[in-house]
């Protein structure tokens, strides 16, 4: 063990990209003047509003706030760790078992994480009645639970699409001989398997811990103004009562504590890397003995249908529902809408089309600059390397609204105005995006076996042809995965964007937030429809996302 | 396919501050295949990945095909490599496994298409070109790796250990074949291994590596009459090799034996081990008395491992059967035993 | 990791930090309006500074071919065809942006004051008012529609900013012919009314605030805690925003609540947008629970395009504009001469007394307001 341990650390160094300094340093200037113009500089220009020693004492000397930061960060930790268990066994199920459905319910785990948190604490809020939970401990609403649970339910599918890729990617041996050695499937699990899975769960405990930190609209949705975290608490000095000094000092903590969070998350990942990925033979794609494997998969598919299927399947009930009986009258007024004159002004056709479009630019541009920063966080230098780990994930981080203010003070010194460009919408979108596509990339590309590489030089491939042929093959699934997340945190319109000032240009979740905005029976059977159209836009897309990165990774 | 060889001259490897080649100095010939053995650890894969160019050597030269290899990228060597564990890309099948350096040269489409049969020919895999690398078998996962590396027309080959997971008569088949193919071929090659009977079967001649220096260099026939060095001796598979107590006669000293002392002649520079090989031993009833231990049947001769007087272990070869805890008697010309310099690894 | 690594990525980290100091320092002129917070309410209503934009007849011809932005907030929906109406006749191309809500659009042009996204802004409402005039982010422009629109909407006596629309947030109940309808705010404390009553957050809804404002201004300072602390006992439900009450808890988004805190449009939305033709809305009005909010349009200043601006503000006043806004947005225009369509004289009560509180009570109180109501609600 401990020989092999070493031999791990001595090839993840020798993994590591030292290669050419020319894209080195076209990924570091890259990578800084992006980050630079639009968070670093605007989130500085904005922190300053709270860097006097009167407000710092004003706001950190009362305890309320410490009780804020304690909770934000407890509620963090274990929305985290929910995450991760499920994640675990999910990723089980719909990765290391072969069996009918189970891409289905791989893009069913994903489908939570793009839908808007106005529907999805609708749909909480129908489950806590279905069960009549309100009033017990178990209720989901104004409560602790409610929020931990609704995290996990929209962060669940970060953990299996990272886990799930890297176990895809392993050997059983390692477990085959477990088992020979005597020691049970669960041991074999906690003792074997799961240090092996270590790099994934921790690359996605870090994704996990940060969405759940700086989460919003579950907080104040599920939680009521009775749980405040720091990011509800900015919101309201920003937004609601015009205080920027209180709300900057509040950014300012979280900031610390993001960037604690990732420095020990980096030490714990460098500690835990190992390099298997594409190492040797990948399991046999067949089950190897039905009985003990029918319960897993029973249990497996179980938990995505209830805990994923369920609240997407009230959200369905309640979109055919009509005063007349189940139809599909709403869908059909979604695409026909132009007919009726009441309305046309919602215009959601031009919303689809919208959504698709901007979540494809988005997507693009993160993909491409997740890449650069993969290479950044995977540099041979450790200083660079770590630097770009840690200072590459903090928009994950930050508040939105002060993000967003940011840009509004910052980015008017040019002689264009950026601030209400249309495009500053995607590049929002896309920054969210590049941490999570250079974090999982990155994982993939400490894992690949270097061996591997080797080989290809040996017969005869220059670098160029190597990164074409080995080494972007084996990340496409991570290098797809990360794409289909920010394609995902695009269309869901997550974080900051909220906080831009932007084009009026109708887009699903704007579209169900305006429809939800009037009253009547329609219009929110409407909304309802349109949020099962946007799973369904995702679910497509992320399904045609995943099987490209079968055809690139040439695994079919 | 013709070309002038292979020379390295006092090549030496460093590694994070560490060295692990030290003057490295060989050369083969054109066609000539050559295994290199060494204790676990010597620096032999080091050495295989300097010449391929993965590690970049500090001092010395290498020469092949008259021309210096320094500053020369990996992939513009033609040097080929076979990997311990194969290597082979998970994520293509055998076909595409086998296209890749051919790929890589640009070849066209007919050409790799014929050169991958010819290549599944050559090592009996006919028929296997779309089958995926997760469903080889390991023996068949090496004749691929081998055809793969062969694929490209290297001018030389390295094996790094190519058989270490494959049982033995798997391992003395494809010993066989690879060499046929290679001499077929006219492919010089470097075989890494610690086995010596791979070793004998495969190459022409030996260099012998201890701690990131070769210490010896010669054919397999050579290096059995005449080891001269313990971790030869050692690697070749003499037995038995221990190292005595030495004691000072006035001015000239004596190797301690059960048989007495076997004095030594030369003088001594450094530490010294003693081999005894089994044919010199007779059974004489008024011999040495020693303990039968353990005892294997080896080409139609019993090996005896006996036991003496001090934990003395010894080798013995005989025609007769004699039962395992049965008592016999040795008897040996002390000059009959040889000195080897050095101590043995472990 | 040895110490040294571990030391430089502390080196590392701490420049960063010190960098985003620095990007801070780098640009001082946005500096002052950070002290937005500390203002004196009184200075709400003072004279600005800044003199009035005034249009000449060549100026209005001059700015034919410019592009302005209006800044609104999110929910706006423009009106079918509007802007290309006024486009067609100024020339002026109008481009919307929006921002989250009310309170994110205030402050965001607070932080910008001098240097505005926009050029105009539409939709600040008469509870962030004053917080809006204090930070001096209007240029006044007094439109020469003023004289048409309604002299108790005119809250701004130096017409920075010139109101567009009001409506009046009210208790909407269910109608249901077996129950006696409530009549007034007060009936909410009755024990017939236990469990029936569902409203939002004042911190984080806009509703929830005006409703807030209605209880104050009906109760008076002395008794509307008192009033809030029956209604937690005859079990108030609260939510964070408007949709969550409406369509999870009301009885007409499939919840069991049958008194809402909503609009007095609301029920003809339900007319206008029953999924089945129904001859009259569902819902009611409690007509002594209305708070009226007015929303506002002002040109922003720092803008470049003040004409421009001036002449959209005009546009926004305008017969032609007003009449379009309630089917779109659900409230009333401001203009008098606005011909309000026929649902809304139909189904919207007449009889409604809509309270209001001063927009200078409203800054001095409303922290204090809100805190005391979250005590007493929610702790």
């Amino acid at each position: 063990m401990s020989y092999a341990k070493r031999k791990w650390n001595k090839n993840y160094k020798e993994n590591r990209n030292s290669g050419s300094s020319i894209f080195t340093l076209t990924s570091i200037t890259v990578i800084g003047i992006f980050f630079s113009v639009f968070y670093f500089f605007p989130l500085g220009k904005l922190l300053r509003y709270g860097l006097s020693a009167s407000t710092l004492i004003d706001v950190y000397g009362s305890t309320a706030i410490w009780k804020i930061i304690w909770f934000t960060f407890w509620q963090a930790t274990l929305s985290t760790l929910l995450s991760l268990l499920l994640g675990t066994f999910v990723a089980n199920t719909v990765t290391r078992l072969r069996f009918r459905g189970q891409s289905f319910l791989r893009v069913l785990s994903t489908i939570p994480f793009v839908l808007p948190t106005v529907v999805v604490s609708s749909a909480f809020i129908s489950v806590n009645k279905l069960f009549r939970l309100d009033g017990t401990i178990f209720s989901l609403e104004a409560s602790a639970l409610g929020i931990i649970m609704a995290h996990a339910f929209f962060n669940t599918a970060i953990v299996v699409r990272t886990v799930g890729g890297w176990w895809s990617q392993l050997k059983d041996e390692p477990e085959h001989a477990a088992r020979t050695l005597g020691s049970g499937p669960v041991k074999a699990f906690m003792h074997v398997t799961l240090p092996r899975l270590k790099p994934a769960l921790l690359a996605s405990a870090s994704l996990t811990f940060l969405f759940s930190f700086t989460s919003f609209g579950v907080i104040l949705l599920l939680g009521g103004l009775r749980k405040s975290t720091i990011e509800t608490e900015i919101w309201r000095y920003a937004t609601q009562r015009t205080d920027i000094k209180t709300a900057a000092a509040l950014g300012i903590a979280q900031l610390v504590i993001v960037i604690l969070m990732l420095i020990i998350n980096g030490n714990l990942r460098a500690r835990h890397a190992t390099n298997e990925l594409g190492a040797g033979f990948r399991p046999h794609a067949k089950p190897l003995n039905a009985r003990p494997h029918m319960l897993r998969i029973t249990s497996g598919v179980f938990l995505v249908i209830s805990f994923f299927g369920l609240p997407l399947l009230l959200l369905f009930e309640r979109s055919i529902k009509t005063t007349t009986g189940y139809s599909f009258a709403y869908y059909k007024q979604i695409f026909t809408g132009n007919q009726s004159e009441r309305f046309k002004v919602f215009a959601t056709k031009e919303a689809i089309w919208n959504s698709i479009t901007w979540a494809l630019i988005a997507m693009f541009v993160a993909t491409v600059l997740g890449y650069f920063a993969a290479n950044l966080m995977t540099h041979s230098s450790k200083r660079l390397s770590k630097t770009a780990d840690t200072l590459l994930l903090l928009p994950l981080g930050t508040s939105g609204v002060l993000i967003g203010f940011g840009i509004l003070i910052a980015l008017n010194a040019t002689p264009v105005d950026f601030r209400s460009k249309w495009w500053i919408v995607p590049l929002a979108q896309a920054m969210i995006g590049v941490g999570f596509v250079a974090r999982i990339v990155s994982t993939a590309i400490r894992g690949i076996d270097p061996q591997l590489k080797d080989a290809a030089k040996i017969l005869g491939a220059s670098n160029n042809q190597v990164w074409r042929n080995i080494d972007l093959p084996i990340i496409s699934r991570s290098l797809v995965a990360g794409a289909a997340f920010s394609f995902a945190i695009a269309i869901g319109e997550f974080g900051a964007t909220a906080f831009l000032t932007r084009p009026q240009r109708p887009t699903i979740p704007t579209t169900i937030f305006n429809l939800l905005g009037r009253p009547g029976a329609e219009t929110f059977g409407m909304a309802m429809a349109l949020s099962v159209i946007l799973a369904a836009v995702t679910g497509v897309s992320i399904a045609i996302l995943d099987r490209t990165g079968s055809v690139i990774s040439r695994d079919t | 396919m013709t070309h002038d060889g292979l020379e390295v001259r006092n090549l030496s490897v460093s590694l994070a501050d560490a060295k692990i080649l030290h003057d490295i100095s060989f050369f083969i010939a054109p066609g000539e295949i050559v295994a290199l053995l060494g204790p676990s650890g010597c620096g032999k894969s080091t050495l295989l990945k300097a010449i391929t160019g993965l590690v970049s050597h500090q001092t010395g030269s290498m020469i092949f095909d008259a021309k210096d290899l320094t500053g020369v990228p990996v992939h513009k060597r033609q040097i080929g490599l076979m990997f311990q564990s194969h290597a082979l890309f998970p994520h293509r099948n055998v076909e595409e496994n086998l296209a890749f350096g051919l790929e890589m040269q640009g070849a066209t489409k007919a050409r790799i298409h014929s050169r991958i049969a010819d290549l599944l020919e050559l090592v009996g895999l006919c028929g296997f070109e779309k089958r995926k690398v997760e469903t080889l078998s390991g023996g068949e996962a090496q004749r691929v790796a081998l055809a793969r590396s062969l694929a490209p027309h290297p001018k030389l080959l390295l094996l790094d250990e190519p058989y270490n997971s494959l049982d033995r008569s798997m391992r003395r088949h494809l010993t066989d074949e690879v060499r046929q193919i290679l001499k077929t071929l006219k492919i010089s090659a470097i075989h890494v291994t610690h086995d010596s009977d791979e070793a004998s079967r495969m190459a022409d001649r030996m260099l012998i590596m201890e701690k990131g220096q070769i210490v010896r260099q010669g054919t397999f026939q050579e290096m059995i009459s005449n080891p001269e060095v313990t971790i030869v001796a050692d690697l070749i598979g003499l037995e038995t090799i221990w190292e005595p107590t030495i004691e000072n006669l006035e001015g000239s000293y004596s190797a301690a034996t059960p048989w007495g002392g076997r004095v030594i002649h030369e003088p001594i520079s450094s530490t010294i081990s003693l081999l005894l090989r089994p044919e010199k031993i007779r059974i004489t009833p008024d011999g040495f008395p020693v303990v039968i231990e353990n005892r294997v049947l080896q080409a139609g001769e019993w090996v005896l491992s006996c036991r003496g007087e001090d934990n003395f272990i010894v080798a013995v070869k005989t025609d007769e059967q004699y039962e395992i805890g049965s008592q016999i008697s040795l008897m040996v010309d002390p000059n009959d035993i040889e000195i080897l310099s050095g101590t043995l690894p472990y | 990791m040895n110490k040294e690594t571990r030391v430089g990525q502390w080196v590392i980290i701490g420049c960063g930090v010190l960098l985003l100091a620095l990007a801070g320092c780098a640009n001082s002129r946005v500096e002052t309006s950070g002290e937005s917070n500390e203002y004196l309410s009184s200075d709400c209503f003072t004279r600005p500074e800044l003199t009035p934009i005034t249009i000449t007849d060549t100026e209005r011809n001059q700015v034919s071919g410019t592009t302005i932005d209006l800044i609104t907030y999110d929910s706006f929906l423009a009106p079918e065809g509007a802007f290309e109406a006024f486009k067609k006749e100024t020339g002026i191309s109008v481009n919307i942006l929006l921002s989250a809500d009310t309170g994110t659009m205030v402050s965001q042009s607070i932080l910008t004051a001098g240097d505005p996204v926009a050029d105009v802004m539409f939709g600040v409402d008469n509870t962030f008012l004053c917080r809006a005039l204090v930070n001096d982010i209007f240029h006044p422009f007094e439109p020469s529609t003023i004289t048409e629109l309604a002299d108790e909407l005119k809250l701004d006596p130096y017409s920075r900013v010139t109101p567009v629309d009001y409506g009046d947030i009210c208790l909407n109940y269910w109608k249901d012919p077996n129950n006696t309808a409530p009549t007034s705010i007060d009936d909410l404390r009755s024990s017939s009314f236990t469990s029936a009553f569902v409203t939002q957050n004042p911190e984080t809804s806009a509703p929830g605030m005006g409703f807030l404002l209605a209880s104050i201004a009906f109760y008076g300072e002395e008794n509307w805690e008192e009033f809030w602390v029956d209604l937690r006992k005859n079990d108030v439900v609260v939510r964070p925003g408007w949709t969550e009450s409406y369509y999870g808890d009301f009885i007409s988004g499939g919840g069991e609540r049958t008194i809402v805190t909503s609009y007095s449009t609301s029920p003809v939305a339900e007319y206008v947008y029953a999924a089945t033709p129904v001859d009259e809305p569902p819902t009611g009005i409690i007509k002594d629970s209305c708070f009226r909010s007015i929303e506002f349009a002002g040109v922003l200043h720092g803008t470049d395009h003040p004409i421009a601006s001036a002449m959209l503000i005009e546009f926004l006043t305008s017969v032609d504009f007003q009449e379009q806004i309630p089917d779109t947005n659900f409230v009333l225009p401001a203009n008098m001469n606005a011909v309000i369509p026929d649902v809304f004289l139909q189904f919207m009560p007449d009889e409604i007394l809509p309270v209001t509180v001063s927009p200078e009570a409203i800054e001095e109180n409303r922290d204090r307001w809100t805190e005391r109501w979250t005590e007493i609600v929610l702790r």
